[in-house]
């Protein structure tokens, strides 16, 4: 006995299914737009923009529209509208020979589920004359039990004659969209299309937002110049590494083949993966390492902070989240945690690795929350880490030529003692032979750290140097001769014009005396810097303050003069003095002079420098006060580190010099924001020996 | 064309500077008191051949610079002046007040009657310092350039050089002599507040006058 056939049965879809897939899948803003750009980019877009309108709250509008091949209707029903069907075809390129990114239109859910109404318009790549629209309104699925229960209605209209291309808009959105989503919708619109590979007719969509520009201004600045060292590696087809580390400059400082990338590997085997390239960006962000550059440290720091990390682009794409903020997928933190020599960290490095994969080798994960980690990513993971341990391998190797060149320079005082002292540690026994080790450890390294500083500051102290000895060179050319001859040439023309030039010589006055004012500052100008360098000045002998500082004002007159300052001073009875070299004195008031100059340049026409003295007990106290501005824009206490200044040209080192000075002599230094004056007070305390 | 300097009639004057230009722009003031100019363009290797060419007519203005310019001349102008000084050749060292020379000129520097800056350099200047040094070879020395036997305090002595008091001249204010200033047979007793006597013009205005000679050891 057989039963009657019944009706054939379906598995149908609840309108409920709709809300799981889009709603919970995908639930980042930035995300679900970056799906429709990828849509754009498919259809052969040139330029694609994201607008949003009245986002703060709920209710706003997100227009998303491109300049691609639009879709027929056909395209839109078979196409746009079919969910879970990937169009990736591996084998296929767009018209503009692009692969497709492609995706099973689950993104494309989640990006149109974010408000309540859809608006569709495209204008077809085959009839441009033609305007498709659909209106997507979510509500009708709430009132209806299964999906295709829901229909719609494809429009066709004549299109404008500037109409091109898809626009979709987004209305009613369910949720407002914050400050932080901007950002990130901003930087995944730059992100998206390889931006540091420099190619002008890339697809660069755009949001029009403030925050946009100003982080698509940040991203072109491209700071990989200040980078210390490039990394360049890639694979093969066949699977083949090598790579190479280029300095600043881009020579190269080291190459390495297959065999010395790949060591971790069974006999050096090949990478089973598709073409992958890697170029790895480290940054020395010290302030040392940035003095003699244009690009100031901040600039660099912020970029990289921005735009850091190592991203990954397929096919040209960029694939969310490596590079993200606090994405560290190929353990830089953990390498550097363990071995922080010569290692970069997410914070001082930024990386791009393309991969060409035109096989579909590399699925990403339906939520695109990255790719599906199967074989081939974890090759192409373990690929870069292997380029970056080579790397690392040869700074340390240069880090460590560099401290055996050291070492043999002077086997030190210091390194003897040191052996001494781990012979002795030695010797101990149970616990505390630990206990020594790491507190010597650690005293050593901090010792280390000292003995740096003080190397990096000798050096800034040279070239210093090195401007002061021109400086002087230039001095003594000038006094010596140009100025004697100018001085010379118009005296004579003075004489003689008044000679044999009659009523008329009175017109030759006034050039004349100008001429005569611009040799006398010339010539005292050069002598500034002859009377500073003057080598006996810094041995040491019985100084007296106030002629020091007499003579200094004396000395930088010209300088006064020329910038309309007024010097007075209010001395101490009798005649302080210690026993030290004038130059160490003279350094540190023509430095808190040159201080109060610059602070003057932008200050009104009555600009005044006061120079007090006082004597308490064995103490002399000098304060030098000016009606500036006072101290700006920095606080007390890092005025007095070298390399920092608030003016422009600054070299950030006299108050650092009259602070290292001042301590030499056995005094001290203090500053007040604003003394009696209105700018800034300086206060020096020295030891004297005499009155 | 001369010139009348007291008792003298000198005719020719010799510009010597170690640069073209520096020659060039003294010349322009020399040619405006009545004399031939000259300026020394030709190295000078023997200083004896350059006194011979020289005779009681002549007077020569000099910068201290002399040997920038490689092998112009084979001393400075402090020496040059110095031995005009001792052929009675009226001459003027003309240079600017700086201190790193004041060592190498001191030593020469009572046979230096007029020591001008560049920019004091005018006709009037130099017919005034020809007349201080045809004075001074006829007996008549300033009285900033009198030297007068006195007492002289020795204050710190370094590896090159001493810091000497002069108490007739300014108690006060140190003075640097470079040992090289000093005769030989003084160095090896010198100590701090060692005193000695030495003849020194005490009237002089500033420590760039001053000058020692007859060292009582």
């Amino acid at each position: 006995m057989t039963s009657k056939p019944q009706e054939g049965a379906h598995i149908k879809f609840s309108t409920q299914i709709i809300k799981r897939l889009g709603e919970e899948l995908n639930p980042s803003v930035d995300q679900s737009i970056l799906e429709l750009v990828k849509n754009a980019y498919d259809a052969d877009a040139t330029e694609c923009t994201v607008a949003l309108s009245n986002i703060t709250e709920e209710g706003g509008t997100i227009v998303i529209q491109d300049n691609g091949d639009g879709m027929d209707a056909a395209a839109i029903r078979d196409g746009y509208l079919v969910l879970g069907e990937s169009k990736k075809s591996f084998d296929k390129r767009t018209r503009l020979k692009r692969i497709p990114a492609g995706s099973k239109g689950l993104g494309r859910l989640a990006a149109l589920r974010m408000g309540n109404v859809i608006e569709l318009n495209s204008v077809p790549a085959n009839d441009k004359k033609k305007k498709l629209s659909l209106v997507i309104d979510w509500v009708k699925f709430d009132r209806s039990r299964l999906v295709e229960d829901v229909t719609f209605e494809i429009k066709q209209e004549v299109a404008k004659p500037h109409e091109a291309g898809t626009k979709v808009a987004i209305k009613n959105l369910k949720h407002k969209i914050s400050e932080r989503d901007i950002k990130k919708i901003a930087r995944g619109l730059i992100l998206l299309s390889d931006p540091f590979d420099d190619d002008p007719s890339a697809f660069r969509p755009k949001l029009k937002s403030a925050e946009f520009k100003e982080m698509e201004q940040l991203v072109a600045k491209r700071y990989f110049d200040d980078a210390e060292y490039h990394l360049q590696a890639s694979i093969s087809k066949t699977g083949i590494a090598e790579a190479s580390i280029l300095d600043f400059k881009g020579n190269v400082l080291f190459k390495a083949s297959h065999k010395e990338i790949a060591v971790k590997r069974d006999e050096g085997g090949r990478y089973v993966c598709p073409a992958v390239s890697f170029e790895f960006w480290v940054f020395l962000l010290t302030g040392t390492s940035f003095n003699t550059r244009p690009t100031s440290l901040g600039e660099v720091k912020d970029w990289l902070k921005e735009f850091g990390g190592v991203h990954v682009y397929e096919n040209g794409l960029r694939v969310n989240p490596y590079g993200n903020p606090g994405n560290d997928w190929l353990d830089l933190n953990l390498a550097r945690a363990r071995n922080p020599e010569e290692r970069p960290s997410t914070n001082t490095s930024i990386g791009v690795v393309r991969i060409k994969d035109s096989q579909g080798m590399l699925p990403q994960k339906t939520d695109r929350s990255g790719f599906i980690e199967n074989d081939v990513f974890h090759e192409i993971k373990a690929f870069c880490q292997d380029a970056l341990e080579w790397m690392a391998r040869m700074r340390i190797e240069v880090a460590e030529r560099k401290r055996r060149a050291r070492r043999k320079e002077a086997a030190t005082q210091s390194d003897h003692t040191k052996e001494g002292v781990r012979g002795q540690i030695k010797r101990l026994k149970g616990p505390t032979k630990a206990k020594m080790e790491k507190a010597f450890l650690s005293y050593d390294k901090a010792r280390e750290e000292e003995v740096k500083a003080l190397r990096d500051e000798v050096q800034l102290y040279r070239t210093l140097s090195t401007a002061g000895i021109t400086a002087a060179t230039f001095s003594h050319e000038s006094t010596g001769n140009p100025i004697k001859v100018l001085e010379q040439a118009t005296q004579a023309i003075e004489r003689r014009a008044k000679q044999h030039m009659g009523d008329k010589v009175g017109s030759l006055f006034k050039p004349i005396d100008l001429i005569k004012q611009a040799i006398r500052t010339l010539a005292a100008l050069s002598q500034v810097t002859l009377q500073l360098l003057s080598n006996q000045k810094r041995r040491a002998a019985k100084v007296e303050v106030h002629k020091v500082i007499d003579n200094i004002i004396t000395t930088l007159e010209p300088f006064f003069q020329a910038r309309g300052t007024r010097v007075s001073t209010s001395f101490a009875p009798g005649s302080p003095y210690l026993n030290a070299s004038e130059a160490a004195i003279e350094s540190v008031i023509t430095n808190l002079f040159n201080n109060s100059i610059v602070a003057l340049e932008n200050a009104g026409p009555t600009r005044t420098i006061e120079v007090a003295t006082e004597v308490v007990e064995d103490t002399v106290i000098i304060r030098i006060n000016d009606n500036g501005t006072g101290i700006e824009g920095i606080t007390l206490k890092d005025i007095w580190l070298p390399g920092q200044s608030t003016s422009p040209n600054g070299t950030g080192l006299g108050l650092a010099i009259v602070r290292d000075t001042v301590a030499d002599l056995g005094g001290s230094a203090r500053a007040n924001r604003n003394g009696p004056l209105g700018g800034a007070e300086f206060i020096i305390e020295l030891p004297i020996i005499g009155k | 064309m001369s010139l009348r300097i007291g008792d003298r009639e000198i005719t020719k004057i010799l510009v010597v500077d170690d640069e073209k230009a520096g020659r060039e722009s003294y010349g322009l003031t020399v040619e405006e008191v009545d004399v031939e100019t000259i300026l020394q363009e030709e190295k000078t290797e023997s200083v004896d051949k350059f006194f011979m060419k020289l005779n009681a007519q002549d007077a020569v203005v000099s910068d201290y610079h002399l040997r920038r310019t490689s092998s112009y001349f084979p001393m400075n102008g402090a020496e040059l002046v110095s031995g005009c000084y001792d052929r009675h050749i009226p001459s003027v060292l003309l240079t600017r007040y700086e201190k790193p020379y004041i060592h190498e000129i001191r030593p020469f520097r009572n046979k230096i009657p007029v020591m001008l800056p560049p920019d004091e350099f005018t006709p009037d200047t130099l017919r005034w310092a020809l007349t201080e040094c045809v004075n001074e070879f006829n007996g008549h020395v300033s009285v900033n350039r009198k030297t007068w036997r006195t007492l002289v305090r020795i204050d710190q002595v370094d590896e090159a050089s001493v810091l000497v008091f002069v108490p007739s001249w300014n108690s006060s204010e140190a003075i640097e002599l470079r040992k090289a200033e000093l005769p030989q047979e003084l160095l090896v007793s010198l100590k701090p507040d060692l005193r000695i006597f030495a003849k020194v013009n005490i009237e002089a205005e500033n420590v760039f006058e001053l000058f020692f000679t007859n060292w009582e050891f």
